[in-house]
């Protein structure tokens, strides 16, 4: 398919979405389970944007939403991927971690928040914690994978050209051997991350997730339905600004 | 003459201790300066094992290894062709032939003009720039020997490094390196399982017996380079090494049975 042709399919996809949201929702169809007035067409959203935008809601919510994104993304990435590296490297940390990793790898970030409030009290530090959490998980299996994947031949060629320690064998070999792997992690972590900002923010801190919540229990869908397109613009754009720099690094890739 | 290389009753065994299966014992292979020699022996028989045993990849059970050649700061005495080119994709080719040349005692200048002189010397001198997937396989194994050629060897190890590569890139490469052979004058110890190719390329061929491998045999191949392929003294010589090579076979399954019994 060329570019352009997927460039038209995609925006077609979005656009009959919206018309077939604003039909249904103009058209007034009453169902049982569908009550139209709580599912505002998204031709309101622009108003609902100037009215949060006026107040300086929107900006305030979306910075303190960046900021616990931002903290737990690279938090929970470097402990990730470090720790992942150093499993993959060494078959006592392995071992040592393997019980351990099964305990804790299915807690849901989200039964950590009483641990959170406990420790770091109703703070931008406690949601922070709660996103780097899924976020390290993710990071830690992809990156012990992606060392555990590394051509064992070229280590080899490392030795017999004489790169014989282990330091320069994971510079020269283990790590950019292990690049795409890892920075397919990070992607994945990245949109991880976003799924959890809101639910980090539940529980009192300020940020688009704690925005969603007090609309929604005042019945007010169409802010709910604002913040929901402003997580997707934000995801959409570090996953662009990602993608791209992946490009770049991974330039040697066909 | 002064031998470059000389291995003295090198053994190699794998395993846990008291459960070690031998690889090889009682090895001696001496390597003249300038020399290409070749060594053939079946799959299977320890023959990579070998050459990681002199590039000190692995270690000997038994005996020892003597290089003869004077020390010098940016030079490595040792360097090696792989059977796959094993080039690091995420390096560009240039990158690549200057692996060995990081970690020892060399001027960036130097450094270029090595990579840019072994480039020329395997035929691709414009290629530094791209990257190994954009380069054919037989191109990828040039630039495995450019990146040993440029630490400027004592010795240089070949593990069957045209046995992946179709016959006529196999062809044309066998031709390419006896030229870079005698430009550089390097003592090679090339691993193949091909007898014709070994026969074709080396001025001595050493037939390796498995089960614990040991040579067996040490040919001398004295036809004039220019009419070795398909001349009659050639095709004779490929004929005695094939017979030295079942003989050995058939030596070493006597050996095997014998071995049982106790």
């Amino acid at each position: 398919m060329k570019p352009t042709t997927r460039y038209i399919y995609s925006a077609t996809g979005l656009v009959g979405f919206l018309l077939f949201w604003e039909g249904v929702t103009r058209l007034g169809v009453r169902l049982e389970w569908f009550e139209p007035h709580l599912l505002p067409p998204p031709s309101t959203l622009p108003a609902t944007l100037a009215s949060e935008l006026g107040l300086g809601v929107w900006q305030e919510m979306v910075v303190d939403s960046l900021r616990h994104y931002i903290v737990g993304f690279v938090l929970g990435s470097l402990l990730g991927v470090t720790l992942g590296v150093m499993v993959a490297l060494s078959p006592r940390v392995e071992a040592s971690q393997a019980w351990l990793a099964r305990i804790f790898r299915p807690i849901p970030p989200l039964a950590w928040i009483p641990f959170a409030i406990m420790w770091f009290g109703i703070t931008h530090t406690a949601a922070a914690f709660i996103i780097s959490i899924g976020i390290f998980w993710v990071n830690y299996f992809s990156a012990m994978s992606a060392v555990n994947s590394v051509d064992k031949d070229l280590i080899e060629v490392a030795r017999a050209f004489g790169h014989r320690n282990m330091m320069a064998l994971l510079r020269k070999v283990v790590m950019p051997g292990a690049a795409p792997g890892i920075l397919a992690g990070l992607r994945t972590g990245l949109g991880q991350g976003w799924m959890t900002v809101v639910a980090a923010e539940l529980f009192g801190v300020a940020g688009i997730g704690l925005r969603m919540n007090e609309a929604s229990g005042l019945l007010n869908s169409q802010v709910v339905i604002l913040y929901m397109f402003t997580i997707a613009l934000l995801y959409g754009v570090s996953d662009y600004v990602f993608v791209a720099f992946q490009n770049r690094v991974l330039a040697w890739q066909r | 003459m002064a031998a470059v290389i000389e291995t003295k009753n090198l053994a190699v065994a794998f395993g846990e201790e008291g459960s070690q299966e031998t690889i090889f014992h009682n090895v001696n292979i001496s390597i003249e300066e300038g020399e290409f020699v070749t060594l053939v022996g079946v799959s299977g028989a320890g023959k990579s094992t070998m050459l990681r045993v002199i590039s000190d990849l692995i270690h000997p059970k038994e005996g020892s290894i003597q290089v003869n050649t004077v020390q010098v700061a940016d030079r490595r005495p040792i360097s090696m062709v792989f059977q796959a080119a094993n080039l690091m994709p995420w390096r560009t080719i240039a990158q690549n032939i200057q692996l060995g040349l990081e970690g020892i005692e060399i001027s960036n200048e130097e450094k270029q003009k090595r990579t840019d002189s072994t480039l020329s010397l395997v035929g691709l001198p414009d290629v530094g720039d791209r990257w190994p997937y954009q380069l054919s396989g037989g191109q990828r194994q040039r630039i495995g020997i450019a990146r040993a050629l440029a630490v400027e060897p004592a010795i240089l190890l070949m593990d069957e490094p045209f046995g992946a590569l179709d016959a006529i890139t196999r062809t044309s490469l066998q031709d390419e390196l006896l030229r870079i052979w005698s430009e550089t004058k390097k003592s090679i110890l090339f691993v193949t399982h091909d007898i014709e190719e070994a026969v074709y390329l080396g001025d001595r061929v050493l037939l390796l017996g498995d089960k614990p491998a040991h040579i067996v045999q040490d040919f001398k191949i004295d036809i004039d380079r220019d009419k070795r392929r398909d001349s009659e003294a050639f095709l004779k010589k490929v004929e005695e090494v094939k017979a030295g090579l079942h003989g050995a076979i058939a030596l070493t399954a006597n050996g095997n049975s014998s071995n049982n019994d106790h």
